[in-house]
């Protein structure tokens, strides 16, 4: 007996597929695959280069562990 | 900032904002603090109602886990009995908190990534008071006896469908940032994201609809939950939490990802090998057998995506461990990412057909869960709040203090948490296999290890009140005013 749900699964599962491949094929033709190692550099600009920690606990410089005494607010 | 504000349009309409093809004035590179300003609202919203899904959701796991010693626990009102405040937990947190926390995280990443202001803001609020009166009707409901009983399904379809209007709403927001990204290279996080926009209401509606909408057979209903309950952990909260580590781990320590190669390999292999995942949770089970083998070799192959992700995120904190010392942002997203490695090794394992015999319905299978979503996940989202919100509200967080509590007490709570599960969980398999014990002696084996369960559950809550006050202060713009604030750019 034809069951409409069946279809849903398989129309569902199979546009995930083809969207899966579409990515695939999209990050390939845009030259996403290329130059992989530059693109890890995309994070970092002129304000905030490589080498520029920008973290840090309250109270303390970027890159410093915060003495004891500016652990803690007032 | 002035050539900023002339090249911008003074009023996009939504048409605009919808096809960047229709405007001119994306051409202009936005400024980090005006990225930020375009989603302070919807963000800070976004993650205030996730810290308040997540107390009410610790309250809950408390409540639950008392009952699991002390039965009679509250157990005169229906609707704190184990069966409503268990799924009221697990939908509080995975919902309320997990799926909002992995909102507002993946929507100022995406932001920053694409380096494009946020438009039309109101619509994110929109959403967010969608999904957040979804969550809570689904809660309710839940509490009323209403729930459904389909594992991270719970909630009845009418809430259903108001949480995921609101998720889709956030997702297309998504997408549209990243067509109006600026030109250049794709960032891994960026696939990340985007992939687990995509995913999250594909799965969530599509689960939905074959279950309770227009539901299969009895039979085929069991996989199409696992393949959701899986997926939805695998191909959604897995991803943000990559994606934020992907962002973080370089960003704080100053120093690119060790090998793009292998972080671009681990999304692809994640993409193709995980959706194949969930069925190993019917091991044992009336299915088709190639249904289950197919799903253990697909957890098998997730050692590759994994195991590239592990490599990639040590190889570049090497020589920067000491940075674990000065930035809370890295101590949450490095624990996180190291508890990534051992739960998806760990889950690998549990696939194994004889390793599976022994752990399935057993409390082993709890610890693993909460190693994945909270030592794995929720641990990489706290990190990223500490980088988040000072940026937002332009003001450093009251206290180091607070946020060392919150650390600490959240690794040792999960950690022990984690521990007491697998070895209380082990006695019990090896207990249910042995046909000289009765099934009750082997339930009385983890009665111990559930104790410690509920005190560290203790010990994760207090975590959780502490980082909720430090959240509210940081809002009130509490204490004195830094000489400089972590690291913002401040608007000109």
């Amino acid at each position: 007996m034809y069951n409409p749900t069946y279809t849903f699964i398989a129309v569902a599962i199979g546009a995930a597929v083809v969207f899966a491949l579409f990515a695939f094929y999209y990050a390939a033709r845009t030259g996403q695959l290329q130059n992989l190692e530059e693109g890890s550099k995309v994070i970092f600009d002129e304000k905030e280069p490589v080498g520029q920690p920008t973290d840090a606990f309250p109270g303390a410089q970027p890159g410093t562990v915060p003495a004891k005494s500016d652990s803690t607010k007032s | 900032m002035a050539a900023l504000a002339e090249a911008q349009p003074a009023k996009p309409s939504l048409a605009d904002s919808i096809d960047p093809s229709t405007t001119e004035s994306l051409k202009y590179k936005a400024e980090r603090a005006a990225i930020d300003r375009s989603l302070r609202g919807p963000v800070l919203c976004f993650i205030g109602g996730a810290i308040f899904w997540l107390l009410l959701g610790s309250l809950f796991a408390l409540i639950a886990s008392i009952k699991m010693n002390v039965p009679g626990f509250l157990g005169d009102s229906a609707f704190l009995t184990f069966g409503r405040v268990r799924p009221a937990h697990l939908n509080a947190v995975g919902y309320g908190w997990g799926a909002q926390i992995a909102m507002a995280v993946g929507l100022w990443l995406m932001a920053r990534l694409c380096r494009i202001e946020v438009r039309h803001g109101g619509l994110l609020y929109m959403a967010f008071g969608l999904f957040n009166a979804g969550v809570m009707i689904g809660i309710l409901a839940i509490l009323g006896g209403q729930g459904t009983s389909v594992e991270w399904l719970e909630f009845p379809t009418y809430a259903a469908l108001v949480v995921f209007a609101g998720f889709a709403l956030v997702a297309i927001w998504a997408v549209i940032m990243f067509r109006f990204r600026q030109p250049g290279h794709v960032y891994v996080s960026q696939w990340y994201i985007l992939a687990a926009f995509f995913w999250f209401p594909w799965l969530y509606a599509t689960a939905n609809m074959v279950i309770f909408i227009l539901p299969v057979q009895a039979a085929v209903q069991g996989p199409v939950n696992w393949w959701y309950g899986h997926n939805a952990l695998g191909l959604f909260f897995t991803p943000i939490a990559l994606a934020t580590a992907y962002y973080m781990i370089p960003k704080v320590i100053g120093r690119p990802v060790h090998s793009y190669y292998l972080s671009i390999l681990g999304f692809w292999s994640l993409a193709f090998f995980y959706s194949w995942n969930g069925m190993h949770h019917l091991i044992g089970g009336p299915f088709p057998a190639w249904l289950i083998s197919a799903s253990v070799v697909a957890s098998i192959m997730m050692v590759v995506p994994v195991i590239t992700t592990g490599i990639n995120h040590h190889f570049t904190m090497v020589g920067h461990f000491n940075a674990l010392r000065w930035s809370p942002t890295l101590r949450f997203t490095v624990f996180g990412a190291m508890c990534y490695t051992l739960s998806s090794l760990q889950g690998s394992s549990m696939a194994i057909r004889s390793v599976n015999q022994v752990t399935h319905f057993t409390h082993y299978t709890i610890g693993h869960a909460h190693l994945g979503l909270y030592g794995f996940f929720t641990m990489i989202m706290f990190g990223a709040i500490y980088y988040i919100v000072p940026r937002l509200v332009e003001w450093e967080w009251p206290s180091a203090s607070l946020i060392r509590w919150h650390f600490w007490l959240s690794a040792i709570g999960v950690s022990a948490m984690f521990i007491v599960l697998s070895i209380g969980g082990l006695f019990q398999g090896f207990a249910l296999e042995d046909p000289k014990i009765s099934f009750l002696t082997s339930t009385n084996y983890a009665n111990a290890f559930l104790w410690m369960r509920s005190i560290s559950g203790i010990a994760l809550t207090a975590a959780h009140i502490i980082f909720a006050s430090s959240f509210a202060l940081i809002l009130l713009h509490a204490g004195v005013v830094r000489r400089r604030p972590t690291l913002l750019d401040r608007p000109a």
